[in-house]
């Protein structure tokens, strides 16, 4: 069968992966903020028995090498294999997504262009000629439209007819001025039958672009003697005509020009019944009220607050139903298969370590709910434009907010999207604070000690306090990593703010159950071996001397209660000789101004696996040998009976700051560029954490 | 000369000159932003610190400091 590769270029925000979705039915991340697709991203179709494979690139607004997703594109446009480009463009800001076409047409590869979002268009009385745009560029051009799926069979058949042609000479045609310097230059390399891999026109434009490598490949050519005269005053010509010495600024002009003449040529616009309707002015008009000055923060701290109480308070209608399922499900496993072993690794260890794990899916469900909506919506943006004048003050961008806010859900994804900031400081110092916004995972151990110290009904104020705790630790952190160790320029600060979009039903299931099914596999693979290794851990080495004294003793013991407490003070004994119990007690001494005893010791540093499996731990290690029919609140009772509020203070400040799991740890190493970024991590988490629990600590011994 | 940072919400200007490094002047053109461009304020925040553009169809955010390096006449 035949095969073609495709690349998707466009501007982001012109719903390039919502096009792939409709071409292939595939599935994408798609959102409304610049560069949510920041990973090249393939798909697959077959039209008639043609296989079409798409590759969606990253959106970029321009072929320079300022950003990450600019130099992805670029790269893969000069120097990959593929058989078509595929432009899409915005058919309602048809004049800056030509800006970047003048970029690809100059590239020479086979090439469609795609006038998506054409229904948005005429909604807003934009009528595109696409006949007159395709003779205009010599590019074919076709009327998409993603949501209605007008035009997509069109597409396709376009698509493998032109990866049949024979690759095209495009031609952009610059101004009158411009074109004659360059027919100079042509005649010179023509007369002299200069011979080059490149042809006459490409090295003119590049020469009067002033393109270092070209000026060097020809510099030792006898041709150069004359040809350096004649680009000279041209050069000069074009001085003197645009008033300006950039040869940069010169170019851009061109461009600018161009792509302003086509736009104006192809468009019709209709003014009439829709003008107040369309997006633009709705946009205008929600605008007006969410980032109004005074009212607009407010409103987007009103949003989040909602959606923390959402998170707690919904979260816990399912919560109940799923810890009481898993709790029967251990009872019964234990009556069926009787007190051995292998009922304890089924009971103890897998079934409470991953019941404590999905125990809290609902609550991550719906923070990822909350913020696929501010995704899709291009709320996102907005709150960008709100913050940056408070973010800039600690050495962030507004952009910072982006994988900050993801950060509540996961740092893995946060640490992937630091990628929008273009500057490379700028994105490591986001990157170092991303682990301050306290990630979904987090969630269960705050949830556990907010229920312990505050109670179940205030748990949801107590639960925004940390979440908002946090968020000052991390600004001020920044603060000073900014000033010690991130010195230098700001990256400016310029960003689209895409027109408000009603979020598409699909996509937002899409984006929140892939959440919830990464978050089970999690629980299902990593969590679970964490799970089985932490109650190996904690139920070996055998100890039969122990277990034996003890025995005889309970055997002995008159009354039940005497039973019960001598059974307790042996599950205690044998845990504390455990492998965990030993290697919690060895670093103990380091945990002991914090107040930690062993066993959130061991918490602390099975959580390094997942956070997640913080509290699994803990339902090992503070619920083994109690008494298991009692189902609901278990943990949280033992919690508060084993635990002082002090100490409570102290772990909830530590889970904070110190180090992300591991998953997020190779994330961040692949994001940051190096290993030493690593350490410095491990270093400057763990110092923070240590500080920050020991004054809290200690100020909270004071005042509870 | 004014810049565009010292228009008020609701005014238009057109682009006269832009006074910044190469980096910025390749991201302000790449929104359309470039000499004889007609923008259009939208939106300035609380402390003067970002303000909301209109350039062409599309709506731009930028900076003071960046707002600053934009030279406009009223219009």
């Amino acid at each position: 069968m035949r095969s073609y590769k495709i690349v998707m270029v466009g501007q982001p925000n012109v719903g390039k992966s919502m096009l792939v979705n409709a071409l292939s039915n595939s599935r994408f991340k798609i959102g409304n903020f610049s560069g949510v697709t920041v990973d090249k991203a393939q798909s697959s179709t077959i039209h008639n028995a043609t296989n079409l494979c798409f590759m969606d690139l990253p959106g970029t607004y321009a072929l320079t090498n300022y950003s990450q997703e600019e130099r992805i594109t670029n790269e893969f446009i000069n120097e990959y294999e593929y058989d078509l480009i595929l432009n899409v463009v915005d058919s309602t800001n048809l004049e800056r997504n030509l800006l970047l076409t003048a970029q690809l047409l100059e590239k020479n590869r086979n090439m469609i262009l795609v006038l998506n979002m054409d229904d948005e268009a005429e909604k807003e009385g934009i009528n595109i000629d696409a006949n007159l745009l395709s003779r205009t560029l010599g590019v074919p051009c076709v009327k998409v439209s993603s949501t209605t799926k007008e035009g997509v069979t069109q597409l396709l058949d376009t698509i493998i007819h032109i990866c049949e042609s024979p690759k095209p000479t495009y031609k952009l045609v610059y101004s009158n001025t411009v074109e004659q310097e360059i027919s100079k230059i042509i005649a010179v390399l023509k007369n002299k039958g200069f011979k080059d891999n490149l042809d006459h026109r490409t090295l003119a434009i590049a020469l009067l672009k002033e393109n270092p490598d070209v000026f060097k490949r020809l510099h030792s050519h006898p041709i150069w003697l004359e040809l350096s005269q004649v680009v000279q005053k041209s050069l000069e010509h074009l001085y003197i005509h645009y008033n300006t010495k950039i040869v940069r600024d010169i170019f851009a002009e061109e461009v600018g020009a161009f792509a302003k003449g086509t736009a104006t040529g192809v468009t019709k616009t209709v003014h009439g019944k829709h003008a107040t309707a369309s997006p633009q002015s709705i946009t205008s008009r929600i605008d007006a009220l969410l980032i109004q000055k005074i009212v607009g923060l407010p409103i987007f701290l009103f949003l989040m607050w909602g959606l923390f109480q959402l998170t707690f308070r919904l979260g816990q209608i399912p919560m109940d139903g799923i810890e009481y399922v898993f709790a029967t499900l251990a009872n019964y496993t234990k009556d069926t298969l009787g007190d051995n072993q292998f009922s304890s690794l089924l009971a103890d260890g897998i079934i409470t370590g991953v019941g404590a794990v999905i125990m809290f899916l609902p609550n991550i469900l719906i923070l990822f709910l909350g913020i696929a909506l501010l995704e899709t919506t291009g709320y996102m943006a907005r709150v960008a434009f709100l913050l940056d004048g408070f973010f800039n003050r600690f050495g962030l961008h507004g952009k910072s907010f982006i994988p900050l806010v993801t950060g509540f859900g996961c740092s893995v994804p946060a640490y992937m999207s630091a990628r929008t900031l273009k500057n490379d400081r700028d994105r490591l110092l986001t990157m170092f604070i991303i682990g301050f916004m306290s990630c979904g995972a987090k969630l269960p151990i705050y949830v556990l000690f907010a229920g312990a110290l505050f109670g179940v009904e205030h748990a949801g104020n107590a639960l925004f306090g940390i979440y908002i705790l946090g968020v000052v630790f991390g600004l001020v952190s920044a603060k000073i990593l900014k000033i010690f160790v991130f010195k230098g320029k700001d990256e400016p600060f310029v960003m689209e703010m895409p027109k408000y979009r009603l979020p598409s039903l699909k996509l937002v299931w899409h984006m929140v159950t892939l959440k919830g099914i990464m978050y089970i596999k999690k629980a299902g693979t990593f969590i679970l071996l964490a799970s089985i290794l932490v109650w190996f851990a904690s139920n070996y080495p055998n100890q039969p001397k122990l277990e034996a004294s003890y025995n005889t003793q309970i055997e002995a013991a008159q009354t039940v209660e005497e039973q019960d407490r001598l059974s307790q003070e042996y599950e205690e004994a044998r845990l504390s000789n455990s492998y965990l119990g030993t290697l919690g007690k060895v670093t103990t001494p380091l945990f002991a101004p914090l107040g930690f005893d062993w066993k959130l010791t061991v918490s602390i540093f099975t959580g390094l696996a997942a956070k997640e499996v913080v509290v699994a731990t803990m339902g090992v290690l503070y619920t083994l040998g109690s008494d298991v029919d009692e189902s609901n609140d278990k943990l949280l009772s033992a919690v508060s009976e084993n635990v002082p509020p002090a100490v409570m203070v102290s772990f909830i400040l530590f889970v904070m700051i110190y180090l992300p799991c591991m998953s997020a740890i190779a994330v961040f190493t692949k994001e940051a560029g190096g290993y030493k970024y690593v350490f410095y991590l491990f270093v400057f988490t763990s110092v923070a954490a240590w500080l920050v629990s020991f004054v809290g600590y200690n100020l909270a011994r004071l005042l509870i | 000369m004014i810049t565009l940072f010292d228009l008020k919400k609701g005014d238009t200007a057109t682009v006269v000159h832009i006074d910044a490094d190469t980096e910025l002047r390749d991201r302000l053109f790449s929104f359309g932003v470039r000499s004889g461009a007609v923008l259009s304020v939208q939106e300035v925040s609380l402390t003067r610190q970002t303000v909301k553009a209109k350039v062409g169809a599309s709506m731009i955010a930028l900076r003071g400091s960046e707002a600053r390096s934009i030279r406009v006449i009223a219009s």
